[in-house]
């Protein structure tokens, strides 16, 4: 019965995101329409108008990954505009050793764009998020200073003129058309991106870091790759717009522009490619609507600005998302499908869990003092004790957010290097955590897709612009979450929000998404708290099902229902060290453990 | 060879009476962001509103900037508290701040200098005041009063504003409540309450600092711009929270402004700042003397 | 047998309380009378430290909570305090970067200076070894000493009723053991209610017991009963220790 019903209902998933996609194609082939005939009305000042919003958003689609999808507040991207455009102006000028071609200097100006985007963004590694807004500002004003010194290559104050490209792309209606190109092609590059799992581990960065580091995401490798894109694509849009002003000096890149770029992305909303392309032509254009006053389109920009911020927070991508506005069935009851498991779990060979002597303190405080743990596969091993016993913290050492000082941790043979979070997904290690984190702003099929990052083979080249591998993957891991979804019994919500969801159904979601990684070992930081005593039961019957498939199973537990009821053996912490460990009743009857969770 | 010492000797002394001025500059954002943790980056807009007050209360009344300065000072005080009211309301209470916050100040940011434009237009203003020319001799030093004059108002606010936070109840709730807003709580103290004030002392800062700004230089309503990087400059190589730490800071910058100045051109001044803060936050991003 | 018992100091009737969407406490009744020293133990997660701050007013709740005759409904942590309910965290969380006398005055904000000083002498006298540091900075203190300094902290209002949020959590046993020799002393002077992890010291230093498992009271039982350890041990597990393992 079962197995008919899941067809069905991926069907109706699959359904529903047909017409989300049609949705989202509409606006896109009317925009496409709109920028090709424009010309017809024959109005040039349309036109150059059109041209430079088509510029500005090169350059914002791909500050669009930086800011919008991976969070990091880049206000001086600007610099990459004046990079490129100096670097194409001077090229084609013939300033630096003979005059290059037109389209040769734009990639160059590409390059250096992308080669500076990555020097731009390292500190972002370290950095919080504020302090690295000022870096990008610094680096802003720090370029146009270069820019007004460096006489011979720029033309200091006086300027330089910018290229003219020849036919077709001549200046005009087919320059207009060039850079409708570029711009198309810059969105549809992004959207692939947004849409990929690049694009949903940049979230994942956003908004649930640490969850993002046990499913395997690397931040640094990642970041660069986006500030390395998103620098290309402004060192490209400032040769343009060096070639559409025509003469070119420092003061045309102002410090408004530099945060033009910023509002429009904040305007569009963040995660979404519609919402910012919108933001930009509307910031684009307004300025010729406001009075001949200058200031009031700054004016305008910063009312606009407040206004999203204070009333419309989530920009036009949230007023654009009607989906997520129909209401949710109230009460909804999570159903889980233990039996689907063999098809969620199939891997090769179980391993064994063990940690030796391991020690850890943080200060002068001994949280692990000389612990030995084995946890089997086909086994559910609690581990319990009162406050400050190291439970969380043994789960840390595991999944390798904290280094112990001494002891290992090995799986099967393999000892597991100590301060790698990110590398447990590869050892299939999954965890859930205590306090669920998720990406509220992500559907719930997006969010269980995470866990299913490391299984992409496409590299990024490949997912920008959809070639087969990436599409077999994404295909692939859709699948592979729908199942696990089904398996925990939350697939009717696949396509909601998850910040709408319940605490219980968050719960559960987390689980789904550590399936993924089809764990050879699953950890799980007090999953029970917060559920009701039937979603406990269904939540027992759900994890004993799990390690019978073949999985060793942790569970840090408070609820002593829980712990006695399913799990095959017991370990209890008191002070960091193995109180006593055994079966669950040879546990409770044990004088010394009943003390210590009493305290006396 | 001695033209260069006496020229080194100048930007030097200069540097330091320019620290001062930018201590009073940044003294408000040590204040928001040093301690109560808020990025408010429309400071230096409110700075040159305080300058505009000032050139008012000079051109139109006569009477002297920093007098008219300090007659604004309730005003301003007022437009604080309003201020973090709006931001708490908005962003703090629902504890989404970062971005959205960091967003909001900019939008203030420009809407303030646009109507800093459209009031007094683009053209630079300045005052009349006794000191506005001339030097203090002392020895073979010459100290320009238009430069010593804010130093010394710089130098008076941080320790009036040091002894404030240290000496009187509500300085110490202050200082508490960086630390522990739940505790505040549950001794009958507001710490909405207590953070609105101390927003409303920032912006009060920023009032006499506008007219110290406008004694050093005349002034147009886009210069606030230059002085984002330098204020953040200060507060982060100072460290965050110290007082004493952000006049050296302050006085570090200006000292290293006015050598590049001097030796390189007035235009790099900007750049400097920023490279001070870049540094920083490479090599001690605690600053100086930051907890 | 009395035959009206006094109103009880204070009075919790269906509370429910949590975080968000996650619901810790379910309705939750205690009393506490006027010179009782009550107990609230559990095992951790039980919710001890949410219904705390449910009552003091940090976290909304719904229920009944009456205070020495008057009803709270809506009062925030500042009337409470006012109204002489004194809350003191647990962590012992003082404000390092000031002295241990500014400390104190803190606690007294908004009493009138000279009310103020001599209820802080006051508080202090309780404690003679942080009266003796009283100009140093509170991050000079040790562990113990600094939640000595809480608990004063507490006391400058001259509490009517006085909530400990486990005031020996991290300390060592010689520490737990003076901070706890306070206790008796508070007890003496006041209302306490006392949350801990630590049975058998908050058993001694009581009057009644309320042990909270699971979001819900289990127990409650005057400490001088008998059995009371197993009977707490029941409670804690909820289950019959000697039953059978369910499969």
């Amino acid at each position: 019965m079962t197995e008919a019903a899941a067809p069905i209902r991926t069907r109706g998933a699959a359904g529903t995101r047909w017409l989300g996609k049609l949705e989202g194609k509409i606006s896109w082939i009317l925009l496409g329409l709109a920028g090709l005939l424009l010309p017809l009305l024959d109005d040039s000042y349309i036109g150059t108008i059109a041209t430079r919003a088509y510029i500005y958003w090169v350059l914002s689609a791909g500050l669009n990954l930086v800011v919008g999808y991976a969070g990091q507040i880049a206000i001086g991207w600007v610099s990459m505009l004046t990079l490129g455009a100096y670097t194409t102006a001077a090229l084609a000028a013939g300033r630096v050793g003979p005059e290059w071609n037109s389209y040769l200097a734009l990639l160059a100006g590409g390059a250096v764009g992308a080669v500076f985007g990555v020097v731009v963004g390292l500190p972002a590694l370290r950095l919080r998020t504020f302090y690295f807004a000022m870096t990008t500002l610094g680096f802003a004003t720090i370029v146009t200073q270069v820019a007004l010194a460096w006489k011979d290559i720029t033309g200091g104050g006086v300027g330089t003129p910018g290229p003219v490209f020849p036919w077709p792309f001549d200046p005009g209606w087919g320059f207009y058309y060039f850079c409708f190109i570029l711009a198309a092609l810059a969105t549809w590059m992004t959207a692939n991106i947004g849409s990929s799992r690049y694009g949903r581990a940049l979230v994942a960065i956003r908004d649930a870091e640490v969850a993002a580091e046990a499913s395997g995401i690397a931040k640094p490798k990642l970041l660069m790759l986006i500030f390395l894109l998103a620098g290309a694509l402004g060192g490209v849009a400032g040769g343009l717009f060096s070639s559409l002003q025509s003469y070119i000096t420092p003061d045309a890149f102002t410090f408004e522009m530099s945060v033009l770029f910023f509002i429009g992305i904040l305007i569009g909303g963040r995660g979404s490619i519609l919402g910012p392309l919108l933001g930009t032509i509307i910031l684009t254009v307004l300025p010729e609507f406001a009075a001949p006053l200058v200031q009031w389109s700054t004016f305008l920009y910063a009312a606009l600005l407040l206004v999203i911020v204070l009333v419309i927070p989530g920009g036009i991508a949230d007023l654009l998302d009607y989906k997520n506005r129909r209401p949710l069935e109230q009460h909804r009851e999570i159903v889980p499908r233990p039996e689907l498991l063999p098809r969620v779990l199939d891997r090769p060979a179980a391993e064994l869990l063990t940690l030796k002597n391991i020690a850890l303190s943080f200060g002068g405080v001994r949280a692990i003092d000389g612990l030995d743990l084995e946890i089997r596969p086909g086994e559910v091993h609690g581990l319990i004790g009162p406050n400050g016993s190291g439970k969380t913290t043994t789960l840390n050492v595991i999944s390798g957010y904290y280094a112990p000082q001494s002891g290992e941790v090995r799986l099967g043979g393999a000892v597991l290097p100590p301060s790698a979070a990110h590398l447990r997904a590869n050892h299939r290690i999954a965890r859930t955590f205590q306090t669920p984190r998720l990406i509220g702003g992500a559907s719930v099929l997006d969010n269980v897709m995470i866990g299913g990052t490391i299984d992409g083979q496409g590299s990024f080249v490949e997912s920008l612009v959809t070639l087969p591998r990436h599409r077999r993957d994404e295909a692939g891991l859709r699948a592979a979450a729908m199942l696990a979804l089904q398996t925990v019994g939350l697939e009717s919500l696949a396509a909601v929000r998850t910040d709408r969801l319940q605490h219980s159904e968050l719960r559960f979601v987390e689980i789904a998404r550590a399936l993924m990684l089809r764990p050879a070992c699953l950890l799980l930081d007090e999953p029970a708290a917060g559920l009701s005593t039937e979603e406990i039961r269904r939540l027992g019957a759900l994890i004993k099902a799990i390690s019978r498939a073949g999985t060793a199973v942790l569970l840090v537990e408070h609820h002593a229902d829980l712990i006695f009821d399913i799990c095959d053996h017991v370990t209890v912490l008191n002070l960091g060290k193995v109180l006593a460990a055994g079966t669950p009743a040879e546990i409770r009857s044990h004088r010394e453990v009943v003390s210590a969770y009493l305290g006396a | 060879m001695d033209v260069s010492l006496g020229l080194l000797t100048n930007a030097v002394i200069s540097g330091l009476l320019l620290g001062g001025f930018y201590a009073a500059v940044s003294i408000g954002v040590a204040i928001s962001f040093g301690m109560l943790d808020i990025v408010n980056i429309a400071h230096p807009a409110f700075i040159l509103l305080g300058s505009y007050v000032a050139f008012i209360g000079n051109s139109v009344f006569g009477i002297d900037p920093i007098l008219a300065a300090v007659i604004a000072l309730p005003a301003f005080y007022l437009l604080g508290m309003a201020a973090y009211q709006v931001y708490y309301v908005a962003f703090e209470r629902r504890d989404d701040q970062s971005l959205r916050g960091l967003s909001f100040f900019f939008g203030i940011l420009f809407i303030v200098e646009v109507g800093l434009i459209l009031i007094f237009g683009v053209d630079y203003t300045s005052v009349q005041a006794w000191y506005g020319g001339g030097n203090l001799s002392l020895g073979f030093i010459e100290l320009p009063w238009r430069l010593l004059v804010p130093f010394l108002l710089g130098m008076a606010m941080v320790a009036g504003l040091q002894v404030f936070l240290s000496r009187t109840f509500i300085g110490r709730a202050i200082q508490a409540v960086a630390q522990d807003q739940q505790a505040l709580r549950l001794m009958a103290a507001n710490p909405t309450r207590i953070k609105r004030i101390a927003f409303g002392l920032s912006f009060a800062t920023a009032a006499l600092a506008g007219a110290a700004m406008i004694i050093i230089q005349p002034v147009e309503p886009s210069i606030g711009r230059e002085y984002i990087g330098r204020i953040f400059a200060i507060c982060v190589l100072g460290g965050l929270g110290s007082f004493p730490g952000m006049v050296i800071a302050a006085v570090t910058l200006g000292i290293v402004e006015s050598l590049t100045s001097t030796f390189f051109g007035p235009s790099w001044a900007p750049a400097v700042a920023f490279g001070v803060l870049l540094l920083t936050l490479a090599v001690r991003p605690s600053g100086i003397l930051g907890r | 047998m009395p035959t009206s018992a006094p109103e009880p100091l204070l009075e919790v009737a269906g509370l429910s309380a949590g975080y968000g969407k996650i619901v810790v406490l379910r309705d939750v009744a205690l009393t506490v009378g006027a010179g009782e020293a009550v107990a609230l133990l559990g095992p951790n997660g039980a919710g001890k430290t949410t219904l705390l701050r449910a009552v003091s007013g940090l976290l909304p709740r719904t229920g009944q909570v009456k205070f020495a005759g008057r009803d709270m409904a809506g009062a925030g942590p500042g009337d409470t305090v006012r109204a002489g309910l004194v809350h003191v965290v647990e962590g012992h969380r003082v404000f390092t970067q000031l002295s241990v006398f500014d400390n104190l005055l803190l606690a007294g904000y908004g009493l009138p200076r000279p009310e103020l000083t001599r209820q802080v002498e006051e508080a202090l006298a309780f404690f003679p070894e942080i009266a003796a540091k009283r100009n140093d900075r509170a991050v000079t203190l040790s562990g113990g000493q600094q939640q000595m300094l809480a608990v004063a902290q507490g006391l400058v209002r001259r509490p009517k009723l006085l909530m400990l949020d486990e005031p020996s959590a991290g300390l060592s046993p010689v520490l737990v053991d003076r901070v706890l020799a306070a206790m008796v002393r508070l007890r003496e002077a006041g209302t306490i209610l006392l949350v801990e992890q630590l049975i058998e010291k908050a058993l001694a230093a009581s009057d009644r017991v309320y042990a909270l498992a699971r979001g819900s009271i289990v127990l409650q039982a005057r400490t001088d009963e008998a059995d009371l350890p197993n009977r707490l041990e029941h409670a804690y597990f909820g289950q019959d220790v000697s039953a059978p393992l369910a499969s």
